[in-house]
């Protein structure tokens, strides 16, 4: 043990040789110290770990500005998701043992039983597609700036896969060639250069700027409780137009 | 332990976070902790799959995987940082064994350095450079001048007006401290 070493430090020269930071000639007293001491080598394969990491520090990127508002979005809906699954449990499978069975022995009467049991199938899957959760209503009212005759309401179910948006516009001004509109859901730290946007649909009016339309989001309107109706040019998928309509979700009420 | 107290003070607040997610609240908590960890998770993600687009993926399934098994995590056994790393580990692994129909930004479009080596050496590169940032400032120029500047400790003492016994010291308890990171969030030495 080198003088200048204590026993909590150890040997002080073992860091240094991880690094590569030791004089020429104290690298060789080390080296030579490493060939009698154990813990030393234990120290320094630790030390040597930490020197590897350092030669690959991370890229300097931030992630894209909406990556945020996509990733509670999918978080939303994995939850809505699962209380689907457990409100709608799946129907146990009828055993194929004594399906095979009786399929074997009576191939006739399979077949009729085959097209029976597809038709039921069928019908389970129907049902599951039009039934909807007790569905809860969030309504959003529309409205535009001063000046303009825009206005629109938006009532969103949530049911099965997300939540179903109905949408009623009216007096939207005209758009020129190639330009849409375009629903929004905008969350709480949305702001210009800072996105927290997530697009509910597009959709285009006839000439009286009036229609209804049904749309979708996994998007709770709780969470992002801003909605925005934007005139948009096929881009990047980015909101960039100017905002015709902006309204904020009441509280959840009842099925409506 | 040159690791500050308002480290602790944070892992017990980011384990508050994850209980209250396990309890049903998926909105304040989770958008906090997305403030907290998604750069570092994304500059992961983009170092161990090679792609923005494949990262932006890993991200949100993270986040997701966070939620399923919030229920499951045990403050006393790991910190939530620790957690979290450990799912971006294993989500970055299932995501390169299946293809992605995202449109893919290549790596070398968004300015950053081509993969590195394996999934773990990332990681603790992640790790160890987030420690960096915990060490006091004299620890620090210590490890800047040796690892940046290639001095060795006789030319750092000399660069500082430090006696060589003090960079000794304050050397060792830096890369102990870096080491001590590691093993918190379970990285072992090989």
């Amino acid at each position: 043990m080198p003088p200048d070493a204590t026993p909590e430090l150890g040997h002080p020269d073992a860091a240094a040789w991880a690094l590569g930071a030791l004089d020429p000639e104290e690298a060789g007293r080390f080296k030579a110290h490493l060939q009698s001491c154990g813990g030393c080598r234990i120290a320094v394969a630790d030390f040597e770990q930490v020197a590897r990491a350092l030669a690959h520090p991370p890229p300097a990127v931030e992630p894209p500005p909406d990556l945020q508002a996509r990733t509670l979005a999918s978080v939303q809906y994995a939850v809505m998701s699962a209380k689907r699954a457990g409100a709608n449990p799946q129907p146990a499978p009828a055993k194929a043992s004594r399906w095979w069975h009786w399929h074997w022995n009576f191939p006739v009467f399979s077949a009729a039983a085959a097209l029976g049991a597809a038709a039921a199938a069928i019908a389970v899957v129907l049902v599951q597609v039009v039934q909807t959760a007790p569905a809860q209503a969030t309504v959003i009212p529309l409205h535009a700036a001063a000046g303009s005759a825009a206005s629109g309401q938006a009532t969103a179910r949530q049911t099965d896969g997300g939540w179903s948006i109905h949408l009623t516009v009216a007096h939207l001004p005209p758009l020129g060639p190639g330009q849409f509109y375009e629903c929004w859901y905008a969350g709480p730290g949305n702001r210009p250069g800072h996105p927290e946007l997530i697009t509910a649909g597009t959709f285009i009016v006839g000439h009286g700027g009036t229609g209804t339309f049904t749309m979708w989001s996994a998007a709770n309107p709780q969470v992002f409780s801003t909605m925005q109706i934007t005139a948009e040019h096929p881009g990047d998928a980015g909101q960039h137009g100017q905002v015709i309509l902006t309204g904020t979700a009441r509280r959840s009420q009842g099925p409506a | 332990m040159l690791l500050s107290d308002p480290e602790d003070r944070g892992t017990a607040e980011e384990a508050e976070l994850v209980a209250q997610i396990a309890a049903g609240d998926v909105g304040a908590p989770m958008t906090e902790l997305y403030r907290r960890y998604s750069k570092r998770l994304y500059c992961f993600g983009i170092q161990a799959l090679g792609n923005t687009g494949l990262a932006e993926e890993m991200v949100q399934e993270s986040f997701v995987r966070l939620w399923r098994t919030a229920a499951g995590f045990d403050a006393r056994r790991a910190s939530v940082s620790t957690y979290l790393y450990v799912l971006a580990r294993s989500t970055a692994a299932d995501i390169r064994k299946r293809p992605s129909s995202r449109p893919l930004l290549p790596v070398e479009e968004a300015g950053v350095p081509p993969q590195a080596d394996t999934v773990d050496q990332i990681l603790d590169g992640l790790i160890v450079h987030e420690a960096l940032g915990t060490l006091s400032p004299a620890h620090l120029e210590v490890m800047r001048l040796a690892h940046d500047e290639d001095l060795t400790q006789s030319q750092i003492a000399e660069r500082l007006g430090l006696p060589l016994g003090t960079v000794k010291t304050r050397m060792f308890h830096a890369m102990r401290a870096l080491r001590a990171a590691l093993d918190q969030r379970g990285v072992h030495a090989a």
